[in-house]
């Protein structure tokens, strides 16, 4: 555990053990409620994170504080329409455009849209993904965390976020859990499936990897989540403010430690309800490319 | 704050200079803070843990601060399942780079052509500059840390062989590995395996790694009742008694073969291996009575124990300062050991003034700090792959009287093997037996030098069941997820061979190479370091620099994270008279307590496992 504390500019503690971070998202001390206080730049990250990751004034269910109720139905919901799409599997034609893909077709950029096209089909099937929505996603997962003070001020000044936000949302019905998944979660897929074609071009690691394998490796973490004290407490004998806001650092912990359990966050409240039809998809998609690799 | 500022300093020294040349190229005053440097970098990078979950205690026991629990438990106590006998082995490598591999990646290329084209013997070669103890000492060392389950026999990998390949079956059966439980954390992580000894260093060897095992050894075989006085149970000869088929407690590998003699472990054995099971246990036997001489009302129990810390140090003392020395016979490599357990102040000044410092470089790690760096202590899977040293065995042995030289007996491997070993005493002696393999060489660790014994080695003769344990030792790495030789090196902060060529300067064995691997990616890590053997080996080392950067890890982590070499490597714990046998413990010493008529033979080695004078010349 590492802490930056300067009085008055910021206060963060950030985590990177993957068991230190399993035991403070289950510890009911630290929550997602992201109040505006404390240090300056505490006060701009929450801001950035609450604006961008909320639709109409509500946080996104990946980001909404525990609450009375958990799983939120939503999210129930979610989890159990996406364990069934793993049950079923991915439909012919996305597993070969996927799988073509890995295989080294098309452009490497390629990867965005295609598989936020196949994540919006599973919330609506005529989903079509094009560069605009990839671009709108991109700046989605971008505005919590950019405090850039330039790019913030044309953002505002452009209604960026909040445009994109829009377009995002209207692709899947208003549906808050799946504008999450096309918009942010989206890029963690991206990236693993960009892995996954890296891994093909290398003859040894084609030749080598199972699909639990390549999976294992290939499977990509959110770089990052936050937490804050609901009162004033202790961490590892620091004192910590409400305002303080703790990093669980997932991308550090799971590349040292990888499996399932950090990358979607498994076994506590705020668990990720694509942990089985992600890793499902993934190794379909390896297997797929490489049944009849060269 | 200064010994951090100090590893900093080390760690970045060593990554420059390994840029230019490895260590052993370097002068000795750049090498020494240069392999400081390396070791100190691996402990950052390349340590791993793959328990998901805490491995379960047993409850905790009445006296876990004096003694070594049998299982290996409570060593740490803020984490008492840690180390213990049926953990996981950690790893050398990030987890995601060990994946085992299946299918045709598997058995391409085929593990039983590597066999026969690459590690067959030709020749014997042997390694002059050592005497057979060292092979015998590596064995009886690896059954203290690590013997992985046992194979499920049923269906195994099926190996298919060349028409020109004269093995009995065809295809080949190779037993699969038995990968450890699945949990709710291992999802999307490789298969993990199981050590079923302690992996601590505390001589589960001589004692095994439960309370069954160890009352057994105990135990009187002729009555059944626990020896009352401390020993381990030995024959009115002094030999380790003939395990009895009902005795056996089924922990290891037990009454398979007639006339196999009984000890904590007793895999994989033969007559390098009982006799340092049994030199150890007569050891311990003299220590119980040192001590009872020092407490006359000590009960057995705790005599016992004491003596079994002491001959667990003992054990680890001779293989930190003298084995592992023997085998990097340079200046820079004895030293280097040599500093793990008295730091650079020296012997002399340790058992002189004691610990000066804090530090482990000044002091060695005895009596330091305990530290598990970056991951709860555990032997790794990277390391058994790098303890596969076969070729260190002969496949003749010749048994000599020490007072003439003259041959008593000439055998050959499955002479000396299994039930076989207990045999020998009767036709040599025990003395002859430690004379001739002081005055016989290992095998040289190169490519064509596999012993052909253990490449048909009988696992069941009487129905002609065999296995060819060069075969299996290729399939094993693949199967446990050892990356293949380059991007081994690379992973251990190396530079990776880009031809052949660079990978060894023998010019026959780069066109061997080249006619079985498509690529020299494709190498086994076992090859490369055996191939590594000629152009890439430290002068007067008998192991590859590769597996020597592991070593160099692991040698000093066995000591760094035991709580019995660090904290409680105390007069207090040991006792006073059982710290003082530790301090003036060496090979020689426990030869010449046990085997007293051979010394003039040892006397002016360096040390005992360098080539004893032979014969009439003593």
């Amino acid at each position: 555990m590492g802490r930056l504390h300067i009085p008055g500019l910021i206060d963060v503690v950030r985590e990177s053990s993957a068991a230190r971070i399993d035991a403070i998202a289950r510890d009911p001390r630290f929550d997602r409620e992201y109040r505006a206080q404390g240090p300056l730049l505490n006060r701009m990250i929450v801001r950035n994170l609450r604006g961008a990751l909320a639709l109409d004034g509500v946080p996104l269910p990946p980001v909404a504080p525990h609450g009375g109720e958990r799983p939120l139905p939503a999210q129930a919901a979610l989890a159990a329409r996406l364990d069934a799409a793993a049950e079923a599997g991915p439909s012919a034609s996305d597993l070969v455009a996927l799988a073509n893909y890995v295989r080294g077709e098309g452009r490497e950029a390629d990867a965005g849209m295609l598989v936020q096209r196949v994540t919006g089909a599973l919330f609506d099937p005529d989903y079509r993904a094009d560069p605009q929505s990839w671009s709108d996603a991109k700046v989605l997962a971008a505005a919590p965390s950019t405090l850039n003070p330039l790019r913030r001020m044309a953002w505002t000044i452009t209604g960026r976020i909040g445009k994109a936000r829009r377009r995002l949302a209207a692709k899947v019905g208003n549906d808050p859990s799946a504008l999450h998944g096309t918009g942010v979660a989206i890029h963690n897929l991206e990236a693993a499936l960009r892995k996954l074609r890296a891994l093909y071009a290398d003859p040894e690691d084609r030749a080598r990897l199972t699909p639990q394998a390549a999976t294992g490796t290939a499977l990509t973490a959110p770089r990052q989540v936050l937490r804050q004290p609901v009162s004033a407490t202790q961490l590892d004998g620091a004192n910590l403010a409400r305002s303080t806001l703790i990093v669980l650092q997932l991308e550090q912990a799971n590349a040292r430690d990888p499996g399932y359990d950090t990358a979607f966050m498994s076994g506590n409240w705020a668990e990720c309800p694509a942990r089985r039809w992600v890793p499902t998809l993934l190794s379909a998609v390896w297997a797929k490319a490489t049944e009849a690799a060269p | 704050m200064l010994e951090r500022i100090l590893d900093i300093f080390l760690g970045i020294f060593a990554r420059i200079t390994e840029r230019f040349a490895p260590w052993y190229r370097l002068p000795f005053s750049l090498a020494l803070p240069s392999l400081a440097g390396v070791r100190i970098n691996m402990r950052t990078r390349n340590l791993y843990d793959c328990e998901t979950a805490p491995h379960p205690a047993p409850p905790r026991p009445e006296d876990l601060i004096h003694a070594r629990t049998a299982d290996g438990s409570y060593n740490d106590l803020g984490q008492p399942g840690m180390g213990m006998c049926g953990a996981r082995f950690g790893r050398n490598f990030p987890i995601h780079n060990t994946f085992g591999l299946e299918g045709e990646a598997l058995l391409n290329p085929s593990p039983r052509e590597i066999s026969n084209k690459l590690l067959a013997r030709d020749t014997f070669v042997p390694v002059p500059h050592l005497n057979l103890l060292v092979a015998a000492w590596l064995q009886f060392m690896v059954h203290d840390w690590m013997v992985h389950a046992p194979s499920p026999k049923d269906n195994p990998h099926k190996l298919a062989l060349g028409e020109d390949d004269d093995w009995y079956e065809n295809p080949m059966s190779i037993l699969r590995s038995e990968p450890d439980t699945v949990g709710a954390g291992d999802a999307g992580r490789p298969a993990t395996y199981t050590n079923t000894e302690t992996h601590w260093w505390d001589g589960s060897q001589i004692y095994g790694s439960s309370l069954d095992r160890q009352r057994l050894v105990r135990t009187d075989p002729t009555t059944g009742k626990l020896l009352e006085d401390g020993k381990i149970y030995l024959s009115p000869s002094g030999n380790l008694p003939i395990i009895r088929p009902e005795n056996d407690v089924g922990d290891a590998t037990g009454a398979k073969f007639a006339q196999q003699e009984l000890a904590g472990v007793n895999a994989n054995w033969w007559i390098g291996t009982s006799f340092l099971h049994t030199l150890f246990a007569r050891e311990h036997n003299t220590i119980v009575e040192r001590l009872h001489g020092e407490f006359p009302a000590a009960q057995g129990e705790w005599l016992f124990q004491k003596a079994r810390l002491v001959n667990a140090a003992v054990m680890a003392k001779i293989h930190t300062t003298e084995w592992t020395p023997a085998l990097m016979n340079s200046v820079t490599g004895r030293f280097i050991m040599r500093t793990n357990w008295w730091g650079v102040a020296g012997e002399r000044f340790w058992k002189s003034f004691g610990r000066v410092s804090e530090s482990e470089i000044i002091s060695g790690i005895l009596g330091s700090a305990p530290n598990h760096h970056a991951a709860p202590f555990a032997m790794t899977e990277e390391f058994v792959a790098c303890y596969r040293m076969h070729s260190l065995i002969p496949d003749e042995f010749s048994f000599r009287r020490h007072a003439d030289d003259a041959e008593i007996l000439a055998t050959d491997m499955a002479g000396v093997s299994h039930g076989n070993a207990s045999g020998i005493y009767a036709k040599v002696g025990f003395d002859d037996v430690c004379y001739s393999l002081g005055t016989s060489h290992p095998g040289a660790l190169v490519l064509h030098n596999f012993p052909n014994f253990l490449r048909k080695l009988p696992e069941d003769p009487v129905k002609g069941i065999f296995s060819d344990l060069g075969a299996i030792d290729i399939l094993r790495d693949r199967e446990r997820g050892i990356p293949r030789y380059c991007e081994f090196r690379r992973l251990l902060g190396m530079k990776a061979p880009r031809s052949f060529a660079q990978m060894t300067a023998n010019p026959k064995w780069q066109e061997e190479l080249a006619a079985i691997y498509p690529t020299v990616e494709d190498v086994d890590m076992l090859i490369g370091t055996l191939a590594e053997s000629d152009g890439g080996t430290p002068e007067g080392f008998g192991f590859s620099d590769t597996v020597f950067r592991v070593f160099v890890l692991m040698a000093s982590r066995r000591l760094k994270s035991d709580r019995f070499y660090t904290t409680d490597f105390t007069p207090e714990v040991y006792t006073q008279a059982g710290f003082e046998w530790v301090a003036d413990a060496t090979m020689a010493a426990v030869l010449t307590r046990h085997c007293p008529a051979i010394r003039p033979h040892f006397a002016d080695a360096r040390n005992a496992f360098f080539p004893w004078t032979r014969g009439g010349d003593a």
